[in-house]
């Protein structure tokens, strides 16, 4: 059996399809996280949460950023058969998605570095500051933007996963969107 | 262009910021605060890190103890209540011995520190931080519990 990395006609392949779905996974814990801190009062935990976190944030942004490699290599299907609307709303909704995938995440480490705070990945790697100045007032506007954002990238999300019921469950997935994304699909 | 853009931006947002704050005693009280918990999340992380710059701990434990000192000038009589519960102006005294307690606990760690011990440093660190939690539970509100007196 021959294992697909790249994608053809009728599967994304298995580096596409894994990386969807591990930041799909690593979104569901972040996001749970940011709402969970949001509401949490000033403890030991918190900081272990925040820390956790900016973790899974910092493990979100290289995944994405090897997604984002990938895909120019990648070779994606195409659907001809699939209306232009949803066509369009399609590559509207993932350039969007793309877009908080990497600038949600981007504001959160501007946040660390321009209040002079350390990034250590699960308390194994620490990132260096490449940032020399620090500016408390423009990183608690960063983080602001950082909240903001997060909560219409929930939206987005829930946008995205309620399309792709729709295709599996109501129109029976006749366009293969589901089936494509699938680990099935690589076989 | 796109870089003047970015700039005026970035000096908008600060503007609105600074206007924000300006005259507003409660604002400057929650970012005194916000100062605060910056500074507690750094110290935690130099000390989750490999190699602990001690003259670092420090600095940001000074930073600390000033934020500490000026804390409680920023919650005068006719301030706005904002994320404190109002124990804090009916129970003064109280709120004054705690944030002198905190403020004596961070220089305690300023010292450990200066010894370049790290158990000793971590042991005043968590007793400054046990002084901050005792206080933020006395006088600040419960983030999912607004109506709270």
């Amino acid at each position: 059996m021959q294992i697909k990395l790249k994608g053809n006609q009728n599967s994304w392949g298995l580096v596409a399809i894994f990386s969807h779905w591990i930041i799909a996974f690593l979104l569901l814990i972040q996001f749970t996280s940011g709402i969970r801190l949001s509401t949490m009062n000033f403890s030991y935990s918190k900081l272990e949460l925040i820390d956790f976190h900016q973790s899974i944030g910092s493990v979100i942004m290289i995944f994405v950023f090897f997604r984002i490699i990938w895909r120019f290599y990648n070779s994606k299907p195409f659907n001809r058969e699939l209306p232009n609307y949803h066509l369009k709303l399609s590559k509207i909704t993932h350039l969007v998605l793309y877009f908080l995938l990497f600038s949600v995440p981007l504001l959160g480490l501007l946040y660390n570095w321009l209040s002079d705070m350390d990034i250590i990945i699960f308390g194994l790697i620490t990132v260096p500051n490449i940032i020399i100045f620090e500016n408390e007032d423009l990183a608690d506007i960063l983080i602001e933007i950082h909240f903001y954002l997060a909560i219409f990238f929930i939206f987005i999300v829930i946008v995205h996963f309620f399309a792709a019921l729709y295709h599996l469950i109501i129109i029976k997935d006749r366009y293969k969107i589901f089936y494509r994304m699938r680990f099935k699909s690589i076989k | 262009m796109f870089k003047s853009l970015i700039n005026y931006l970035v000096i908008f947002f600060l503007v609105i910021f600074s206007l924000n704050l300006f005259g507003k005693d409660n604002k400057k009280r929650e970012k005194n605060m916000d100062k605060m918990t910056k500074i507690t999340i750094k110290i935690d992380r130099i000390f989750k890190s490999n190699e602990i710059d001690y003259q670092r701990v420090i600095k940001i434990g000074k930073q600390l103890k000033k934020l500490g000192i000026e804390f409680p000038s920023y919650s005068k009589p006719d301030s706005e209540v904002g994320r404190s519960k109002k124990s804090m102006w009916t129970e003064r005294e109280l709120f004054l011995k705690m944030n002198q307690d905190f403020v004596d606990a961070v220089e305690g760690f300023i010292v450990a520190a200066s010894t370049e011990n790290k158990e000793e440093t971590w042991a005043k660190f968590k007793v400054a931080f046990e002084e901050c939690q005792k206080c933020h539970h006395k006088f600040a509100r419960a983030k999912i519990n607004l109506l709270e007196d």
